[in-house]
């Protein structure tokens, strides 16, 4: 008799973990198609905002022109 | 029908997840200084639990009672990351005012509720509907909450909807009260419970009034109101 109920139960903590384990690879799955979607898109409305901040802080009639200057000739 | 109008009325009024449950009370209140933070909080809450409810109700055949809770909260984070990398991709401005906010509707424990409440026990369409009326009464709980606090602290309505709406959402703004000194405890968490007592008790006193004038008899007016007194 209790063989019998040891073997249901690990049967069913078999079908628990397999259900579990089917939803988590799904949710995975579903959260990598998103990620790869908007990943780019993302990234761009970071530099955007970050842009955005750089230019509240250094304003346009600020600007900063780098030039490049002739090597130094060596000696 | 009529039980989808019963479900439909019972989430939206009946059993109002902001004004009569109580629940997701921290968003309520942090988030709602304006119309547009509540409602962008309001529609990503009703996206959630009705993709949530939908994801639980088809998975019901598959998810015994020992693993219901993990199984449940792994649904609801998937659904709420997937929100929140939508919103940081389309609105990234206005994921960054509701901040914490976004990822935290996971632990709003009115979505976990109604997926072990409803959508474990119902099929798809009641439950869609349920997650529906459930987070449309909570986003119009946000939205008539960010409107008062909005209107009494800065006199304004619709104030920075380009955030949700684009370019287009700069006409929406209204200017109600254009020399408003602005009302800063309107604005700050105490206001908000005021605001949200204010609601309660409206909310209460209109329900009571619908259902007394539903209770009389119809056509019953002043006279058949003295007759009733009289017996």
């Amino acid at each position: 008799m209790d063989t019998n109920k040891q073997a249901a139960s690990g049967k069913s903590l078999w079908r628990n973990a397999l259900a579990l384990g089917v939803v988590a690879v799904i949710a995975t799955a579903l959260l990598t198609l998103v990620h790869e979607m908007t990943w780019q898109r993302i990234q761009q409305q970071q530099r955007r905002a970050l842009h955005q901040q750089l230019g509240e802080l250094i304003p346009a009639h600020k600007e900063i022109v780098f030039e490049r200057t002739a090597e130094p000739a060596e000696p | 029908m009529d039980s989808y109008r019963n479900i439909f009325f019972d989430g939206l009024w009946q059993n109002n997840t902001g004004l009569v449950v109580l629940l997701g009370l921290c968003p309520l209140l942090a988030v709602t200084h304006t119309i547009i933070n509540g409602l962008a909080l309001g529609l990503a809450t009703t996206l959630t639990l009705v993709l949530s409810n939908l994801a639980v109700s088809l998975a019901r055949g598959i998810i015994s009672p020992e693993i219901r809770l993990p199984a449940y909260v792994l649904i609801i984070a998937t659904v709420v990351s997937t929100i929140q990398m939508l919103m940081q991709a389309c609105w990234y401005e206005l994921y960054q005012v509701l901040g914490i906010f976004v990822p935290l509707i996971v632990t709003n424990c009115a979505i976990i509720g109604r997926a072990e409440v409803f959508a474990s026990r119902n099929t798809p369409l009641p439950s869609i509907i349920d997650g529906f009326a459930t987070g449309l009464g909570f986003c119009l709980s946000l939205v008539v909450l960010g409107a008062l606090r909005e209107l009494l602290g800065q006199g304004t309505l619709f104030s920075q909807a380009r955030l949700l709406f684009g370019t287009w959402g700069e006409h929406l703004q209204l200017t109600v009260f254009p020399h408003h000194p602005g009302f800063l405890l309107a604005l700050l968490p105490p206001g908000a419970f005021i605001g949200l007592g204010l609601l309660i008790a409206g909310r209460n006193w209109l329900n009571q009034h619908l259902t007394r004038s539903r209770s009389q008899p119809a056509g019953g007016g002043p006279a058949s109101r003295s007759a009733q007194n009289a017996t």
